[in-house]
């Protein structure tokens, strides 16, 4: 997961991160007032043209979707189901857009350009009392310990299996909450130790 | 010079350092101790991760509580498990980090950057995501990411627990070889017989303060005898 791919530096590795962000947020926000079917079918051909101009690997991209698409598939499976299938493919091309376009930002942009970006669209907020390197700080950490907490998670979810408390909710998420809040700890310790200062 | 002036901490009612006071003039000096002994707290006073209940702790002249942001830029920490130190996704991101904080240009960033990975072999893996690395990696990863600021002392808070023989063998090695004073809090007594001091300490005290052929023998009968029995 966020893990830049350099293989070959791509016109998308070259638009600036601000731009990127800022094209995401506005396609994300227009394909959900999208009713047209056809407008929106124009929106899916755009995204997945998208990594295909710039020749990222497509065996990479797949597996950064393929969890993703499993959900796109369920939520739309659910509304055939019911019979609304003009529903399925707006919510399905919807939301194929946004990860698609998510999935591109990713993998031509690194983190520390992203968070400098949204530091950067955050200044104007500081008469609000925003702080724009915390803001900016958060964002990279949230982005750092996703994977660290799923790992967690099936650590305790092992740990619980070995004691036969398979499937038991509590016996996972106390420990999870207990070494998450630990983590917590060790990290405001690390980032102290390292020079940030949160004023 | 490190300078613990009757030194108290305290949780509530529990006394975990009790009046210590030493100088460290040292390079090498590592903290030895059962679990609960009190050595992490010394070694989070060291760098004003914590201030004492009472009395003073200086780093060259400099109180760890007055001074707090200038030791903390004289006094890196490396932590025992690099996976909670590790701020950016990317390995140069997470290297950066901390010279960002000193706010420095851009071109010193890069190169401070460029030079700690090649001294630590590391340049293959500036664009690794740092969840995907292994323990070692991680490890020197987070060491890196200290020696980067070019602190006067490092702190090591049991560096070696997670890593496997080669990776210890590694990181010692690295320690070893650094031009800072080094203070290593350890389990592995078997890297630090070339230390020039070791604390052992016991119940919040050091009980022996000596060189290691010395030191490290007392900690091992030590640590034979059964908690409340006479040593």
């Amino acid at each position: 997961m966020f893990e830049i791919s350099l293989a070959r530096i791509t016109w998308l590795h070259r638009v600036p991160a601000g731009v990127k962000l800022a094209i995401l947020a506005v396609v994300g926000a227009a394909v959900f007032l999208v009713d047209d079917l056809d407008v929106l079918a124009g929106f899916v051909a755009a995204a997945v043209l998208l990594p295909l101009s710039a020749w990222l690997p497509l065996k990479a991209v797949i597996k950064q979707i393929f969890p993703a698409a499993i959900l796109v598939a369920v939520i739309g499976g659910f509304h055939l189901i019911m019979g609304e299938p003009e529903t399925a493919a707006l919510v399905a091309g919807r939301l194929a857009t946004v990860i698609l376009l998510a999935v591109v930002l990713t993998f031509t942009t690194r983190v520390s350009a992203m968070v400098e970006a949204i530091e950067a669209a955050a200044r104007p907020f500081r008469v609000f009392g925003v702080d724009p390197a915390k803001v900016g700080l958060t964002l990279s950490l949230a982005i750092r310990f996703i994977p660290v907490l799923f790992d967690l998670v099936g650590e305790i979810r092992e740990a619980q299996k070995a004691r036969g408390l398979e499937g038991n909710v509590f016996a996972v998420v106390m420990p999870l909450l207990v070494r998450t809040l630990r983590m917590a700890d060790d990290l405001a310790d690390a980032i102290s130790a390292r020079g940030y200062d949160s004023d | 010079m490190i300078e613990f002036d009757n030194v108290t901490m305290r949780y509530g009612d529990l006394t975990v350092l009790d009046r210590l006071s030493l100088r460290i003039p040292e390079r090498r000096v590592a903290v030895v101790g059962a679990n609960g002994s009190g050595k992490s707290t010394f070694a989070r006073l060291l760098n004003g991760l914590i201030a004492p209940t009472e009395g003073t702790v200086r780093i060259d002249g400099l109180s760890t509580t007055a001074d707090a942001r200038a030791v903390r830029r004289k006094v890196g920490f490396v932590f025992q498990n690099p996976d909670n130190q590790i701020v950016y996704p990317l390995v140069e991101e997470d290297i950066a980090f901390g010279l960002k904080n000193l706010k420095l240009p851009k071109a010193e960033i890069a190169a401070r950057v460029d030079a700690v990975l090649a001294r630590y072999g590391m340049e293959a893996l500036r664009q690794r995501s740092a969840h995907l690395l292994s323990g070692g990696q991680k490890q020197m990863l987070a060491i890196s990411a200290v020696l980067v600021m070019e602190p006067a002392y490092v702190i090591f808070d049991e560096p070696t627990t997670l890593l496997d023989l080669r990776n210890k063998r590694r990181v010692a090695r690295a320690i070893a070889e650094l031009p800072q004073v080094a203070v290593v809090i350890s389990h592995d007594l078997d890297f630090l017989d070339d230390f020039e001091r070791v604390l052992v300490f016991e119940g919040g005290r050091i009980v022996c303060d000596d060189v290691p052929a010395i030191a490290l023998p007392f900690y091992r009968d030590l640590m034979a005898t059964e908690p409340g029995a006479d040593v």
